[in-house]
């Protein structure tokens, strides 16, 4: 009985300390997102006029290996004042967040080490690109 | 009521033979070193802006601590208020976000400067803080942009300054 209650409430604690700590992370996600994306993006990711709507669709650029890269290679995420580690904390939390489930189920999260590689060479021309990324992702999904 | 009775006996009885006499005290102690714990679960308590920021001076004034980074005529002057538009003004979504000091409680808001855009500029409380200003080569942090770009009219009436969270200290 004691050892159960022990490991209880060992496991507990545990996960209260992990709780705090993941707290503290998403208040500085959520402060880097409102800083360097909230502007233009709007708080929910809706955008706006020429802004792209994030809002339960960003995820769905982790489809194909280029759309992923391209979350990467965008201006606003390469060329933002944030390190690797910082940039891919927020693009993850984008993508779930803001995303909601438009990602794929098996996605795998950006790493620092893959974000600082893809930084490194930003999207000069945006608008068309992106528009065949969408469209090839869009084909295939209907092919599926 | 003899049912009850028997009940209750037979439970009383198990439980005496069952545990100790101090196990209550035992129980009662883990829960409460538990419930102590329960605080620190994960409640949406670090990214919310309080409901209410604690506050004073004038916010007409350009030297109100909201006003930190703005660049152009306050709309509290305008008809409209530090949170919203004058009639007849439509707020921009697109915008440009800074932090200000709160002298009252030391601590750093996330502050929106929402343009309010499709009037001829109200040229009363003209306000030019600055502070925090990046040159036009990081626009998204510089306040000569005519941020009016994100609504219907590009035409600039006044600003707001909307607390939209807390600024978290780089460590």
């Amino acid at each position: 009985m004691n050892k159960v209650l022990a490991k209880a409430l060992f496991l507990l604690s545990l996960i209260s300390t992990f709780s705090a700590y993941s707290a503290d992370n998403d208040a500085r996600i959520k402060f880097n997102y409102q800083m360097l994306c909230q502007g233009c993006h709007v708080g929910d990711g809706r955008g706006g006029k020429d802004v792209p709507n994030m809002k339960g669709l960003v995820g769905n650029f982790l489809k194909t290996q280029k759309g992923r890269e391209y979350l990467v290679r965008v201006p606003g995420a390469a060329n933002s004042a944030l390190d690797s580690k910082e940039l891919a904390e927020l693009l993850n939390w984008i993508i779930v967040v803001i995303g909601k489930d438009s990602a794929p189920k098996e996605m795998k999260p950006f790493t620092e080490e893959e974000v600082r590689m893809l930084r490194q060479n930003p999207l000069m021309e945006v608008v068309q690109y992106r528009a065949k990324l969408i469209e090839d992702i869009s084909k295939l999904t209907r092919e599926k | 009521m003899k049912f009850l009775d028997r009940f209750f006996e037979k439970n009383a009885r198990s439980i005496a033979q069952t545990h100790g006499r101090r196990g209550l005290l035992k129980g009662l102690g883990a829960a409460l070193v538990g419930a102590s714990t329960i605080p620190l679960l994960p409640v949406a308590r670090a990214s919310e802006p309080p409901k209410l920021v604690p506050e004073e001076g004038d916010p007409g004034a350009c030297d109100y601590w909201r006003y930190c980074a703005v660049d152009g005529f306050l709309c509290e002057c305008c008809g409209g208020s530090y949170n919203t538009c004058p009639p007849g003004t439509e707020m921009s979504p697109i915008t440009w976000i800074g932090t200000c000091t709160n002298p009252i409680d030391g601590r750093n808001y996330v502050i929106s400067y929402n343009d309010c855009c499709g009037k001829t500029q109200c040229n009363t409380c003209l306000c030019q803080r600055d502070e925090g200003d990046r040159p036009l080569y990081r626009s998204d942090k510089s306040n000569d942009v005519n941020w009016c770009l994100g609504a219907t009219s590009s035409v600039y009436h006044c600003s707001t300054a909307i607390v939209v969270g807390i600024a978290v200290d780089k460590q």
